[in-house]
């Protein structure tokens, strides 16, 4: 941990122990009725009762379960086609270009093609977050890859280094440092593809808990899964691509 | 001794004919360099001196079969070269070491390309590491090393590969004076050790006549080989030596004034 990180860890507790008071003083205030602005007690109640129930695990279980796969197939096949942009001119001007306009597109806009294509299933909620984050893993990819700087391709090549074992032990490991950029980027992408596709495709998952909530009018339940998936997200970050950057950083002397 | 660079051979180890590269600048041909013969004997350490710019390193890159040369003939082992190979391993300005691997598996890396068996790669890595003075550091991560321990990794992993030529570009000129003047010495033991044939290119004159047996002096645009000098002095030198000096004295004013800004900087360090 960093110098004042003890600090640092101090001030956010004392900002969010004030940011819980606020809260609460402007629930006891009762500006606004109860069930358009629930307190505190409310949502952490209907958090409490949500985790008692089972019914948030099993949305978080279903929801980390669609990420994990639909990120899996994005990670290998945009690493990939990275590559592949980068090896071969002719398909970066042409997919890459393409790709590049692809990515303006908001992933939820692949939806209703999903459901055309696959039929309201777990491959139409899958499509839209490997649409929503294959190409930026790609971009990144391709450009970490195409920035590889010559010299140490220079010099495995003198040592005898060459085809597919340049690739695998040079290029792609010089490349790592741009291709987690990409990864960190495509899974918030993912993350975000996911919870807009469960929200609008009613099937058991976070955003479906999010939109039961709505049909409810159950506003406690709405902001304890907006909760859940603000922790849930912050979590993974913290727990898997912050400490990756940090060494990776390290490594190549970035810091 | 290591087998790989010490096989005597009849004939020299390193041979160029007329040697001539160009580039196209604004649809003109420029010469970088024009008719370069030169050849370097086994286990001879010979240096290639000239001012920025006047192609040594382009040179040193034909060598190594990264260029191509536009005329000209290379031979190297004694085959005819036609691209880069871990006969004739290169250590480059800026090192290249992979900041993913720890010294050991930078060390190993073109062991593992050899495609040797992993109790003589372990040997070798550990041998070479120690004749750079580097055992207690066998797993550090390079981020962790100074500038100076980071170009004995280097040359480790150069030399662990025992290639017949060992190409080294400028690869002192990014160290500091003390650095540098150790490093100079450390490469005449490791030179005397292992019987290499080397072919170091730098800028500094006093470097040139220092480490090597013959000095040649390349003209800048286009790099022809203006002089070659034998220097026969005992070993270990120092580039503060007196007849060092002398000799790096008598070469800058037979050749006049090539000496760019930049060396001059280092020609006074």
């Amino acid at each position: 941990m960093r110098p004042g990180g003890g600090k640092r860890a101090l001030q956010m507790a004392a900002f969010l122990a004030a940011l819980l008071l606020l809260w609460q003083g402007l629930a006891w205030a009762g500006f606004w009725p109860r069930y358009l602005f629930p307190g505190p007690r409310q949502v952490f109640g209907s958090l409490w009762g949500m985790a008692l129930d089972g019914s948030l695990g099993r949305a978080v279980l279903r929801s980390l379960g669609r990420l994990g796969l639909g990120y899996a197939i994005s990670a290998l096949a945009g690493t990939a086609l990275g590559v592949l942009f980068s090896r071969f001119g002719w398909l970066e001007a042409t997919l890459g270009r393409l790709s590049l306009g692809l990515q303006t597109l908001p992933s939820i806009c692949w939806l209703p093609l999903a459901l055309i294509w696959f039929g309201l299933n777990e491959k139409a909620i899958l499509f839209v977050v490997v649409m929503g984050s294959v190409l930026s893993i790609s971009m990144a990819t391709e450009s970490g890859v195409r920035h590889v700087p010559p010299v140490w391709i220079r010099a495995a090549r003198t040592m005898g280094c060459s085809g597919a074992r340049l690739y695998f032990k040079v290029v792609l490991p010089a490349a790592f440092p741009s291709i987690l950029t990409g990864l960190k980027q495509g899974w918030s992408f993912a993350w975000r593809s996911l919870m807009a596709a469960e929200l609008i495709y009613s099937t058991p998952g976070l955003g479906f808990l999010l939109n039961s909530g709505r049909e409810f009018n159950d506003a406690a339940q709405v902001m304890a899964v907006i909760g859940v998936i603000i922790v849930l997200g912050t979590a993974i970050n913290q727990a898997v691509f912050a400490p990756l950057e940090g060494r990776v950083r390290r490594r190549f002397g970035l810091d | 001794m290591s087998q790989g660079t010490a096989v005597p051979q009849s004939g020299p180890r390193l041979k160029l004919k007329g040697v001539g590269k160009y580039f196209d600048h604004d649809h003109k041909k420029l010469a970088v360099l024009e008719g370069i013969d030169l050849e370097v004997e086994a286990g001879e350490f010979c240096c290639l001196v000239g001012p920025s710019g006047c192609g040594k390193s382009t040179l040193l890159n034909i060598v190594a079969g990264l260029e191509k040369p536009d005329e000209g003939l290379v031979w190297a082992n004694p085959r005819e070269v036609s691209g880069p190979g871990p006969d004739r391993v290169v250590i480059f300005q800026d090192l290249a070491l992979f900041p993913w691997l720890d010294v050991w598996d930078n060390v190993d890396f073109g062991l593992k390309n050899l495609g040797l068996p992993a109790g003589e790669r372990r040997a070798r890595v550990l041998k070479y590491l120690q004749l750079v003075h580097l055992q207690e550091f066998l797993h550090a991560r390079l981020h962790q090393l100074s500038g100076g321990m980071r170009q004995r990794v280097a040359l480790a992993r150069s030399l662990a590969m025992e290639p017949e030529i060992l190409l080294m570009d400028e690869p002192f000129s990014a160290l500091d004076p003390h650095t540098r003047e150790r490093l100079q010495q450390e490469l005449q033991d490791i030179w005397a050790a292992t019987g290499a044939t080397i072919l170091f290119v730098t800028h500094g004159l006093k470097e040139a006549v220092a480490l090597g047996d013959k000095v040649v002096l390349l003209t800048t645009r286009p790099g022809r080989i203006q002089a070659v000098e034998r220097v026969d002095l005992p070993r270990p030198r120092s580039v503060d030596d007196a007849p060092v000096l002398s000799i790096s004295r008598r070469l800058k004013a037979q050749i006049g004034n090539w000496v760019d800004p930049v060396s001059r900087q280092e020609e006074r360090v």
